[in-house]
């Protein structure tokens, strides 16, 4: 037996009309032309419903296709920023130092807000989370244009300097640790924010690892010899 | 008289519920089968003969689809067909459309299908979401 068609009815019309033609009997001419009209009209409806039905659905997935590419794209953002601050997370941060030092030396300079406790128990946590985004404010704004800036967690952030360049890492420092200084808060006159820095370089081919222990050593003396202060560890660190 | 027509639901394919002794055929779930002409065509053989036998009766068709295919749609097509011919010979046809409330396309395929059949008492029901 024949396996059915998806045009099975349509087929059928089709083949009587082809027979009736064979013939020479007029009313048969007719009755296979009036047959065809019909069938012709019933397709032409179906295929308009089909055709709008397909069309509105297409629509439908263009636009559950787009809802995904945005939502791919905040959730590859989402990925690589911290939430609060909008820096580089912690994660970034450290691939993006590993992938340069595979290349080339680098400047890294730690910085941790002082007595951040205390602002958090003073002031609430909402003044906390400004003080943060502060801080995040003025490293973006005074970091050069190459420089990394990241958040490495609590209100510990780090700025990555591609090349070896001393001098140009100490003055950025600097103007992040004015620009802080220089933070206010409406309606907390007496709030004063100050960090600590601790900057250390590596040439290329050195670990993260090294580096950053190297700078959060020159992070803590800062931190023991006062607080409000730039730490730097003076030799370029090598693997070896 | 063929009495009833079950066929359970399958992952493409819907639950196929024709008690053609009560007068009510249903189709309820999802529309994708390897091959629509392949599922469709005894179901669509023996509601045919079953209208067949129907004279001054009464029928109800409930459609509660979420999504068919490209293929199911004609085969729905042949199914509606079916029933017109039954309205047109005197039988009293209904068909409630089944959509998710959110859902437009659905809708709109349930209104175009009522326009284009006028014959067939239609009727189309929102399905509130959880």
């Amino acid at each position: 037996m024949k396996s059915p068609d998806l045009f099975d009815a349509e087929i059928r019309v089709l083949e009587s009309a082809r027979q009736a033609m064979e013939s020479r009997d007029v009313e048969a001419h007719r009755a296979a032309l009036d047959g065809l009209i019909r069938e012709f009209d019933r397709v032409i409806r179906d295929m308009r419903r089909l055709i709008n039905h397909a069309d509105r659905t297409e629509r439908e997935l263009n636009r559950a296709n787009r809802r995904l590419t945005e939502l791919t794209r905040s959730l590859a953002y989402r990925n690589r920023h911290d939430g609060l601050t909008g820096l580089l997370n912690r994660e970034t941060l450290i691939d993006e130092a590993e992938a340069l030092l595979a290349v080339q030396g680098i400047a890294l300079i730690l910085l941790d807000i002082d007595h951040f406790k205390q602002v958090n128990d003073r002031y609430g946590h909402p003044v906390g989370d400004r003080i943060l985004k502060d801080v995040a404010g003025a490293m973006r704004i005074q970091a050069p244009e190459n420089g990394l800036c990241g958040r490495l967690g609590g209100e510990e952030f780090a700025v990555i300097l591609p090349g070896q360049i001393g001098g140009k890492a100490l003055g950025c420092a600097g103007c992040i640790a004015d620009a802080i200084r220089a933070v206010r808060r409406e309606g907390h006159p007496g709030l004063r924010v100050t960090a600590s820095f601790g900057i250390a370089f590596a040439a290329a081919g050195t670990s993260f690892d090294r580096l950053y222990i190297c700078a959060d050593d020159a992070l803590y003396r800062a931190k023991h010899s006062g607080r409000d202060r730039i730490e730097v560890v003076g030799d370029c660190i090598t693997q070896s | 008289m063929d009495h009833r027509l079950y066929i359970p639901a399958s992952s493409n394919t819907p639950e196929v519920d024709f008690d053609f002794a009560a007068r009510r055929l249903s189709l309820r779930g999802e529309s994708y089968p390897e091959s629509a002409v392949g599922f469709y065509h005894e179901i669509l053989l023996r509601t045919k003969a079953f209208l067949a036998t129907l004279e001054n009766d009464s029928v109800r068709l409930v459609i509660e689809l979420r999504y068919f295919n490209s293929s199911s749609t004609k085969m729905l097509f042949n199914l509606v067909d079916e029933l017109n011919v039954a309205a047109e010979a005197g039988n009293q046809v209904a068909l409630d459309w089944y959509h998710d409330a959110e859902d437009d396309t659905m809708l709109e395929f349930g209104q175009e299908l009522a326009e284009d059949f006028p014959e067939i008492d239609f009727r189309t029901l929102a399905i509130e979401s959880p």
